[in-house]
C-alpha cells in the first residue's frame, strides 16, 4: 500500500502531531474520536475500503504501522 | 409531521448504531466515545428524531438540548419542531476541511450562530522551567468557586461542573487558587484526558482583573503538570483577544480545531 499518501493523510488531518515517533496515537491522547472519525472517511475515499463498526476501535488507530495494517487488510477483504 | 421520541436503547445500542453511521461516512457532530454516553443518560433523558436521510439525537440537560446529527452526504438538515429549552448545536471541526453542513445551512432552519471557540496546545517540551509555589482551593471555597463559575461563563457549552464533580476535584487538588488576604481573587480548574493536562475553567474576580492574576494561574497550572504529561490543551473564545492574547504569550498555538456554536431558541 501507499505509505506515503497515508503520511501525506495524517499530516494534513494533525500537522502537530509527529506520526513517526508517536505509537500510542490514541492511548496518548494525541488523536481524539473527532481525528478518528476524520480519518475514517478519508482512509475509505483514499484506499477504496469499507471501515466497518467494528474496526473502528482505538487498536487500529495507535500507530501509523496499526492503521497501515487496518487498510491492508481491509483491501485484501 | 416529523416526530421526537425517546430514544429507547441503552447505552451500548446507541453506541453501536452510532458507529454504524460513522462506518457509513454520515456527517456528524458527535464524536463521544461510549464510555461518554453513561454520563449524558444520567443526566437526562434522550430523544430521537428520524428523517428521510438523516437522524437527529437530542441530549436533554438541565438548561438545554444539545443536537446531535447523522446525515447521509446529500441530505440537509431539516428543522426540528419548537422544544421547551434552547438546542445547542456545536460543531467541532477542522479549520482546514471547515463546517459541515455549513452555518448557513443550520441558520436556514432556525438557528443562529452563537459562538465560536478555537483550541490551543503547548507541549510540556516547552512549557518552562519555572518553579512556584502552589496553593489549591479547599472544600470551603466550593460555593464560591460554583458562583464564579456561574458569572464569568455562558452556561450551555463551557462545561460547567455540578457539585459533585467540583468536589471531586477540590478533593483532588485539580482547582489551582490565588488569594490576598485568605479572600480567593481567582482560581484555574484543570483536568486529564490520558496524557493531555486540559484547561476547564479559568476566572478572575472582576475587581481584580487586569493585575497578572490569570498568567500566574497559568503558569502554576504549567509548572504543577508539565513533568506528568505530554501536553497542554484549552479551548478559547473567539470573541476574547485579551486571553487568546495571555495564552499565546506563554507559547500556546492553535492545532487547527474550531468549534462554531449555534442555538435555536
Amino acid at each position: 500500500m501507499d505509505t506515503e499518501a497515508l503520511m501525506k493523510i495524517l499530516a494534513e488531518l494533525r500537522p502537530d502531531v509527529d506520526f513517526e515517533e508517536n505509537k500510542e496515537l490514541v492511548d496518548s491522547g494525541e488523536l481524539d474520536s473527532f481525528d478518528i472519525v476524520s480519518l475514517v472517511g478519508e482512509l475509505c475515499d483514499a484506499y477504496d475500503i469499507e471501515i466497518g463498526a467494528d474496526d473502528i476501535v482505538p487498536e487500529n488507530f495507535n500507530s501509523v504501522e496499526a492503521i497501515c495494517a487496518l487498510i491492508t487488510r481491509l483491501q485484501e477483504d | 409531521m416529523i416526530e421526537i421520541t425517546e430514544n429507547k436503547t441503552d447505552r451500548k445500542a446507541l453506541a453501536e448504531e452510532i458507529a454504524g453511521y460513522i462506518s457509513e461516512k454520515r456527517r456528524t457532530n458527535c464524536f463521544l466515545q461510549p464510555e461518554d454516553w453513561e454520563g449524558i443518560l444520567k443526566q437526562g433523558k434522550v430523544f430521537r428524531m428520524e428523517f428521510s436521510g438523516g437522524v437527529y439525537l437530542l441530549a436533554e440537560k438541565e438548561r438545554q438540548f444539545d443536537l446531535l446529527y447523522f446525515l447521509e452526504r446529500n441530505t440537509k438538515p431539516v428543522s426540528l419542531p419548537d422544544m421547551q429549552k434552547p438546542v445547542i448545536l456545536e460543531q467541532v471541526s477542522a479549520e482546514r476541511t471547515g463546517v459541515s453542513p455549513a452555518l448557513e445551512e443550520w441558520e436556514a432552519v432556525g438557528f443562529r450562530r452563537y459562538l465560536r471557540r478555537k483550541r490551543l496546545f503547548l507541549a510540556a517540551k516547552n512549557a518552562g522551567q519555572e518553579s512556584r509555589e502552589i496553593t489549591f482551593c479547599g472544600e470551603n471555597e466550593q460555593e464560591r468557586i460554583q458562583m464564579l463559575l456561574a458569572e464569568s461563563f455562558e452556561p450551555y457549552t463551557s462545561e460547567l461542573p455540578d457539585a459533585e464533580t467540583l468536589a471531586a476535584d477540590l478533593w483532588e487538588k485539580r482547582v489551582i487558587a490565588v488569594r490576598k488576604d485568605g479572600k480567593l481573587l481567582g482560581f484555574l480548574r484543570f483536568g486529564r484526558e490520558k496524557k493531555i493536562s486540559v484547561l476547564r475553567q479559568i476566572a478572575v474576580l472582576p475587581a481584580a482583573r487586569g493585575r497578572g492574576i490569570g498568567d500566574g494561574l497559568l503558569r502554576d497550572w504549567l509548572a504543577l503538570e508539565r513533568e506528568n504529561i505530554a501536553k497542554f490543551q484549552l479551548w478559547v473564545r473567539e470573541d476574547n483577544p485579551p486571553a487568546l492574547r495571555m495564552y499565546e504569550k506563554l507559547g500556546f498555538r492553535q492545532d487547527g480545531r474550531i468549534a462554531p456554536v449555534m442555538i435555536k431558541e
